[in-house]
This record gives C-alpha cells, sequence and structure tokens, in this order.
C-alpha cells in the first residue's frame, strides 16, 4: 500500500480499448507467448491487420499509438494480461476472428511449445469458443500453415 | 514464324518446362490473387508472406526466390490464370494439397467479399486438388471465420 494510493484512485482504472486495440492485442499476445516477437511475426501481424475492413480508417500515426501502447502493456503485464484485457473488451462478431488469426500466429513457425499450447487454450476459454469450433479452427490452421 | 524457331525449340521455351514442389505451390497462390482478374498490392504481400513462411522455400536464396517467382509471374501474364493452374496444381505435392487449399482460400477471402470468379476458382481448385468435399467445406468456414471483420 503506497501513501499515494489515495490521490492515484480513479487515475489507474483501466483504459476501455478499442476494438481496434483489443483485435490487435490479441495477436500481439499471441506472437508473444513463446518469448519473444520475431519480425517474421511481427510483420505478419501488421499484413493480417491491414487486410481488415476493421482498420481500414486507422491512418498510420494511429497505428503506431495502437502498436506503441499495447508494446507497454505486454512489457509491464506479460502477454497472458494483455489477451485477458484485450478478450474482454472485444466485440462478440469478431471472436471467432480473434481466435482463428491467434492461431495463425502461434502456428506460423510450423513449431507448437507448451507455452503457445497453454495460450490457445487460455484464449479458447476468455474468447468463449465452444471446446469443438475451437479444435476445428486450431486443425485447420495446422493445415494452412504445413510445409 | 521466326527465323530462330529451329535453335528455340521446345526444350528452351518457358513454357515447355515443368513446375516443381516449390513452383506449384507458388502458382496455384498466385492464381488464388489473381483470378478475380488482378493482383492487387495487399493480395501480393499476403502471397509473400505465406511463401516466406513455408520450409519448402526455406533453401531458396532471395534471388533464387525472386526468379522463381518470376518464372511463375511471367506464365501467369502470358498464358493466364487458367493456364497457370493447370501447369501449378499437378506440381503441389500431395501433402501440400489440403496446405494449398487452405492458403488459396485465404487469400481469395482477404479483401472481405467473394465475386462469382473466386468462387468458381475455389470449386474448381477443390476438384483439382482433391480435397475431400467435407474437409473442404471445413476449411472454407475457417478461412471465413478468419477474414471477418
Amino acid at each position: 500500500m503506497g501513501i499515494f494510493d489515495s490521490l492515484f484512485s480513479g487515475m489507474e482504472t483501466r483504459t476501455r480499448l478499442s476494438p481496434q486495440e483489443a483485435f490487435a492485442g490479441i495477436l500481439l499476445a499471441s506472437s508473444a507467448c513463446d518469448g519473444h516477437i520475431s519480425d517474421d511475426e511481427f510483420n505478419q501481424i501488421v499484413t493480417t491487420m491491414l487486410r481488415m475492413k476493421l482498420y481500414r480508417r486507422v491512418n498510420e500515426n494511429e497505428f503506431r499509438k495502437t502498436m506503441n501502447k499495447l508494446m507497454g502493456v505486454l512489457k509491464k503485464n506479460g502477454p497472458e494480461q494483455l489477451a485477458e484485457g484485450c478478450c474482454q473488451n472485444l466485440p462478440d462478431d469478431l471472436r471467432k476472428s480473434a481466435f482463428a488469426n491467434a492461431c495463425n500466429v502461434v502456428l506460423a513457425d510450423g513449431i507448437v511449445d507448451s507455452d503457445e499450447k497453454e495460450f490457445i487454450n487460455s484464449l479458447t476459454r476468455l474468447l468463449e469458443i465452444e471446446p469443438a469450433e475451437a479444435k476445428a479452427i486450431a486443425q485447420v490452421m495446422v493445415i494452412k500453415n504445413k510445409g | 514464324m521466326s527465323l530462330f524457331d529451329d535453335i528455340f525449340d521446345e526444350s528452351v521455351s518457358a513454357d515447355a518446362q515443368t513446375f516443381g514442389p516449390q513452383e506449384g505451390f507458388a502458382g496455384v497462390m498466385i492464381c488464388a490473387s489473381a483470378c478475380d482478374g488482378h493482383i492487387g498490392e495487399e493480395e501480393g504481400r499476403v502471397v509473400n508472406t505465406i511463401l516466406g513462411q513455408k520450409k519448402l522455400y526455406s533453401r531458396l536464396s532471395p534471388q533464387q526466390m525472386s526468379s522463381m517467382i518470376d518464372r511463375v509471374m511471367g506464365m501467369l501474364k502470358r498464358k493466364g490464370p487458367e493456364q497457370l493452374l493447370e501447369k501449378s496444381f499437378p506440381a503441389v505435392p500431395p501433402e501440400l494439397r489440403e496446405c494449398a487449399f487452405a492458403n488459396a482460400v485465404d487469400i481469395v477471402l482477404a479483401d472481405g467479399t467473394v465475386d462469382p470468379d473466386e468462387k468458381e476458382f475455389i470449386d474448381d481448385l477443390q476438384s483439382k486438388l482433391e480435397i475431400e468435399p467435407k474437409r473442404a467445406r471445413r476449411i472454407v468456414q475457417v478461412m471465413v471465420f478468419k477474414n471477418h471483420g
């Protein structure tokens, strides 16, 4: 308990994330869940996001700001907490898309380590995706990232 | 008829050479992005990202990679996507057929819309790559999720 806690109360409440930030945060967390984000992974996330209608109205500057903000949270709190906060703020209609893309990011290097498995598991829970559906999605992403 | 026809016979003509697995896979991806008439900048980037991640290409130097892409793109320009596909799909190794199908669907759906040409392309690819209809449906379904939003 710090002596200034009472003064800061209210200032540190979690800021609400926009759908764009929430989606980007989930992808960022999935690429960071094995410990670090490689250039390839980062490029892949950016490619994924640039394709989406969701980011069509986001200009380069805003995009950079969003990524900076999320990188800050990632460094401070780690991928699990970043994902948790983002999942809470993600619009319902983007849940499956976020999950499918997160699987794609995790599987991009062709291997899955135990941290990544755990991360996908918890993402299934956080995004409230039915296990059977999550399995089907993961399976197709495995096919996609073969070879 | 050109003066040099007998020198530049079939064996050195680019169109006569068969594709290997690397050209085959890339050819299918490029057809997928070209099937709506042109390859958009974003689509080109997506194709590059996909190919860059595949172990199939990991031993190619950047130069080899770009000359391989050139060969495939040249064929596309000369003969069009249908003929490129005809030449490419038999060269995709059997274990990568589903993978090629999934990635092609991903490319087609990347802009969030599907036009009739693209639908036809996916149907055609499914039968050419001999993907079981049920599995093909599941793959398409998941790619629709992935490209939503």
